[in-house]
Formats: C-alpha cells, structure tokens, sequence
C-alpha cells in the first residue's frame, strides 16, 4: 500500500523510508547543528579547528622539546602526528559518549535510530580531525620534511581509528546511560592513555621492558602507522593487521552492547 | 476497515529503584550484598485496543495514569515488557513540541534540523519551507536565533514543523495550547484539516472539549489500565466528574472489585429539571446516554448489596415511556403499581439491595418529588433531606425511606 498522505500538489515524499541510507539527511542536519552550536558567538568560530590542535601542539613542544629533541629525528612532526590522532580519538570517544544524555529530551519523546546519535558525534570529530591536518601539514612544510606518496596511507590510519573510537564511543555511550561514573572514570582513561602511549616521548622508552604496553595499545599501532607514511615509510603487513584487527573488535563489541542496551535508554533517561 | 494500530494485552512494568539510582560503586555493592532493591509498578497494564483507519482517539485519565507512556508504546520509543503493538502506517508524533529545537540556531535551520528528527526528506522541506514560514507567522524573525524567540513563537514554529504534512498517524500529547488564542484557533483548524485528510488521530489532552470536539471515541486510563474505551461523548462527562474529585479513588466511583462486596451507588443530577438517577454497575453507565449538556455526576452516594441477603429487599428501577423519567420502588410491594401498568412503565433493573427498616450503621434515604415535575430526588440521610427541602420548598418526601450502607 503506498498511498501517501502528502497533500497533492508537492511532488516528492514527505517522509523518509526507514533505513540506514534514508538517515543520511538526519546526520548531516545533526552534524551541522553540532559545529554551529560548538562555535555559537565566539568570534573566531570554526577557526578554532585549527587553532585548537597548533596552540596545544606548541605548548607541548616548548616543554618537551628540551628532553627529547636530539633523540627523535624531525620532532615537531613527530609530536603534532601524535597529539592530532590522539585527539581524534578522545573527542570522539568522549562526545559519542554523552551523545545519548545529551540528547535525553529527544530520545524520551521522538522516536530518531538511536545510533545516529553517536555516529554524528564520530563524523563531527572527523570533520574537526581533518581541519586538524591543516596544522600538521604546515609543520611538514616548515620542517622541510619531503611530501611523500606514502602520506596517502593516512586514509588507511584514520579510517581505522575513526571506526575504533566509534566502538568504543558506542560502547561507553551505552553505559553511561545506566552509570553516570562512566564519564568521569573515562576522563581519567583517557590521560592514563595519553601518558601510556607514546606522544610527546620517544617510542623506545617503552620498548625497553614494556612491550606488551606498547603492543596492546590499539592507539600506538594506529599513531605508529601514520607516523610511518608520514616518514616515507610503508608500514609492514603486521602493522596493517594490527589497526584493522582493533578497529573490527571495537566496532563489532561496542555494535553489540549498543544494540543490546538501546532498548532500554528510553525508561533510563 | 483497516487497523492501523492493535494493541494486544500491552503490558509496561517500570523497574523504580527504591533509591535514587546513579552510583557504579554502590551499584556494585549492592549487586555484590545481593539486594539491588527495585519496585515494580506497571504503568501499562493490560491494554487492548485497535484503532482503525480515520479514527479519531482521545486519551483521557488522571496524571500518571499511564497516558504518556502507552503513547510512547504507540511510537515505539519504548518497548512493551510483554504484549504487542503493531502499528501500520507512517507515525507523526507530536509529543516533542520544541524539544528538536535548538536555541543556538536560527528560526529556519531549525526547520532543517527539527524537519530531519521529524523525519521529513530534505527536498520535502526544501519545497515547503515557505509555507512553514508563513504558517508560523515569524515573518523575518526566521533568520535570528531561535533563542532570542518568546516561548510563543518558538511553539508556533514547531508546530508549524510538526504539521507541515498530513502523516497517516497523528499522535497529539497536550499540543493544542500552543501560542495565543488566535494562533490555537489556527492549530485546530490544521488538525481538523489533517483529520480530514483522513489520517488516524490519537490525542492526549486534559481538555475534555478539545477530546469532544475532534475525536469520536474516547479511552479512559486509570493505572494503567483501560476503564472504558468508547464513544467520545460518553466516556468525556463521566471522566470529567471524575477527573473534579480528585479525592475519591476510582474504586469509589466506580465499582470494580470492591473488597466488602457492596456495589457503590453513583447518582446523576440533571441540570435541567434536578431529577436524580442512580445507577450501579459500570457497564450500565457506558449504556446511559448521559449527555454532558444533560447530566452531572455526583459521584458514589451510598453503597448496596448485588444480591439478595437477609433482611433485604430489592431497590427496582422503573422507566416512564411517556416522557422517560425514572422511578425508584422499594421492594416488590412497591413496584407491583408499576408492574401493572407495563404500557406506561417499562422495568429496567434492580439498582441494589438495600434495607427497608434502619439499623445501626446504616443511613435513610429518601425520596423526594415535586408536585409539577415527573422524576425524583434522592436525599442520602436526614441532613441532605433537610437541605433539599429548605432550598425547593415545594419538595415533597416521597414513600418510605429505605436504608443502606454509607
């Protein structure tokens, strides 16, 4: 049956089908409201994208640069790379978190895919992550660091860590909805992470007794990776393997607890 | 006819914690000792119904009767515990008048963003953005910032959005008090425009003449539980008395399981003449066509017993086919005047058992008529019998009284 109730005289279909392609519309109007509303009167607006990432960047290479300039060729790069992906993922996470409580008034009263909630949290951090490239390729430039082919690998990386901080973004939002404390114990994941990856120190630091720090932190194998095709190198096939296999975990596991929870967010909120 | 909507058995059980909720540590503990305390309470509780296509469907009951919460069932926001739901049909709720609002954006990216939650396609609200517009009335205030908008025009612009189609279902929660009075007689010309469209209406207001006017059937909900499903027009007077006493239970207005087995008498006044009528059973008063113009409740006056007992006698009901004016006899000497005369008086029920001699414990009521008028009064004790004779001196006591339960 497909009569549709529109009035006669408009052309198209009123309402959406049901569906993950008929969302699309949905984010982009959800993604557009989360930028506008982030830079509603400040006077530098969306400027502070790039902004955000240089002054941060700065502040720790005026620190850092004392310790470990001489030991990490090209140290400027090296940090900015890893404060951006870093960054990436915690604005992700952290927002795809609250995604759910925040948007508590709407959830209880329409009814929206709940998934589009987080997955706006996750595009509006990619969006902000790509602005954040303006920043890092100005440091390739002012380093002299040679453009190479291999720097299109950073699709591969971003990609990966794009669909691991969804998972866990899916997860965590999930499980703030039933525990509060989620929030604030994740902030303090978040610079337990921060300190245990390498960022703004040399990865050897780590190698010499901690490996399987190094080796089950899903967020070095993605910074090491984009640091590689930021150097020129081609990242090994383990390399590959490692970012994938993470990024497939997470989204698969926070998919799962999402999906069996969201049932119950409605009554929760 | 096609069902748009079947509700079967639906059944919503609410997990509160007995205390306040928030903590993983304590939670844990809790989980740990064994006792995370819960109180189940269901907030729907066993509610069937269909409604078919072009039907119009008030909601109606006391707060927290459950209302709100079937509506969310019927939108799908939250799961039945058991029972189903099935809806046919593409559902406009408008329970969210201005949640999809965003204050920080302007008037018409909002329309955007509140049109995409509404779930209308992009090229739909492209093509009648205007119209949205003009029906708002927010003229050039569209473009600033929906947070420097009154509370009026921010309602005018998300009802505007909320209607900018005739959807095939349309689910009103309290939305009919939006702006000032010219702009809800314009809300209530495009809800009578999309009803006419022929879409399947069902509304929750506490505006039992907004729920007369537009709807023909009417759902009343206590607890969670459907009272009566029937005509508008029926179900509306009688909850409405309900709804002005807010201190008697629905138990004591109506009967249904009373624990000491007495059967609660309700009596109607009518307006025009002060005639009384009793009436028992619930089923009987959605067989009553009580007109809201006509009759007005006042409640549970005294209780009866269903059977026969000892020392009882029968309180008959008698109908007047000439001009449809009750009459009460008190046992079967009583009524065999009536029974004579089966042209001119037609039986209609026993209304209870009550006593023909006083007791302790129990009260007099009495019956009171008017030389001029047909039909009679009903004065529950001495006190209310003195009352009704001071005001119409012209009442008389009629017959013996009888004797009941207060």
């Amino acid at each position: 049956m497909q009569a549709t109730p529109s009035q006669p005289d408009s052309p198209c279909r009123p309402y959406r089908r049901p569906g993950f392609v008929h969302d699309g519309f949905l984010v982009a109007e959800l993604v557009k409201r989360d930028f506008k509303a982030r830079y509603d009167r400040s006077v530098l607006g969306m400027f502070w994208c790039v902004l955000q990432p240089t002054l941060t960047m700065g502040l720790l290479y005026a620190v850092f640069s004392l310790f470990f300039r001489h030991s990490i060729p090209n140290f400027p790069l090296y940090l900015i790379s890893g404060i951006v992906f870093y960054q990436f993922f915690v604005e992700t996470t952290t927002t795809a978190m609250q995604s759910i409580q925040e948007n508590a008034a709407l959830i209880a009263k329409v009814k929206v895919p709940l998934w589009t909630y987080p997955v706006t949290r996750a595009v509006s951090s990619l969006i902000n992550f790509l602005f954040a490239l303006v920043p890092l390729f100005c440091v390739v430039l002012l380093t002299r660091a040679p453009l190479r082919p291999t720097m299109l690998l950073l699709f591969y990386s971003t990609a990966s860590m794009l669909v691991f901080a969804l998972g866990v973004g899916l997860f965590l939002a999930a499980l703030a909805v039933f525990f509060h404390d989620v929030k604030f114990l994740w902030g303090f994941a978040c610079m337990l992470c921060m300190y245990a990856t390498p960022i703004f120190y040399p990865e050897k630091v780590l190698m010499q007794g901690h490996h399987w720090m190094v080796y089950f932190n899903p967020i070095y194998h993605m910074i090491h990776f984009s640091r590689l095709a930021l150097n020129g190198q081609v990242p090994t096939a383990t390399e590959f393997a490692a970012c994938a296999v993470f990024a497939l975990l997470s989204i698969v596991a926070g998919t799962l607890v999402f999906r069996s929870l969201k049932n119950k967010f409605a009554l929760a909120l | 006819m096609d069902t748009l909507i079947e509700a079967r058995n639906l059944s919503l059980r609410f997990s509160a914690p007995t205390e306040k909720k928030g903590s993983l540590k304590k939670w844990v503990l809790d989980a740990l000792r064994g006792r995370v305390r819960s109180r189940h309470f269901l907030a729907v509780d066993d509610v069937s119904f269909r409604i078919d296509r072009g039907e119009a469907v008030g909601l109606v009951g006391r707060n927290g009767a459950g209302k709100s919460t079937l509506l969310k069932l019927v939108t799908g926001i939250v799961n039945p515990t058991s029972g189903s739901i099935a809806v046919r049909g593409q559902v406009a709720p408008l329970l969210a008048l201005g949640n999809g609002l965003d204050p920080r954006l302007t008037g018409r990216e909002n329309i955007y963003l509140n049109g995409a939650i509404l779930g209308y396609e992009k090229a739909y609200l492209r093509a009648h953005e205007r119209d949205i517009i003009d029906f708002s009335e927010l003229g050039d205030f569209i473009d600033a910032p929906v947070r420097t908008y009154s509370s009026g025009m921010t309602m005018r612009l998300a009802f505007s959005i909320a209607t900018a189609a005739s959807p095939e279902i349309l689910i009103l929660d309290e939305v009919l008090a939006v702006g000032d009075a010219a702009f809800q007689a314009k809300c209530r010309a495009r809800i009578g425009e999309i009803i006419a469209d022929g879409a399947t209406v069902f509304f929750v207001s506490h505006n039992l003449k907004d729920i007369q006017e537009l709807c023909t059937r009417a759902i009343w909900l206590d607890h969670g539980r459907v009272i009566w499903d029937g005509s508008a027009d029926d179900v509306c007077p009688v909850f409405g008395q309900f709804a002005a006493l807010p201190f008697l239970s629905l138990s004591e207005f109506l009967p249904g399981g009373i624990s000491d087995g007495t059967v609660p008498v309700v009596r109607f006044r009518n307006k025009r003449d002060g005639r009384h009528l009793l009436t028992a059973v619930r089923e009987e008063m959605k067989n009553i066509v009580l007109k809201l113009s006509e009759w007005v409740c006042e409640g549970v006056v005294f209780r009866t017993f269903p059977e026969a007992g000892p020392g009882t006698v029968p309180l008959l009901r008698f109908l007047n086919l000439s001009n449809g004016v009750h009459a009460l006899a008190v046992g079967e000497g009583e009524a065999a005047p009536y029974r004579e005369r089966p042209d001119l008086w037609k039986y209609e029920k026993v209304v209870g058992h009550v006593f023909p001699v006083a007791a302790p414990g129990l009260v007099p009521v009495h019956r009171l008529a008017r030389p001029d008028l047909p039909g009679i009064r009903i004065a529950v004790g001495d006190s209310e019998r003195g009352a009704f004779l001071s005001t119409d001196p012209s009442l008389f006591v009629f017959g013996k009284p009888f004797y009941v339960q207060p």
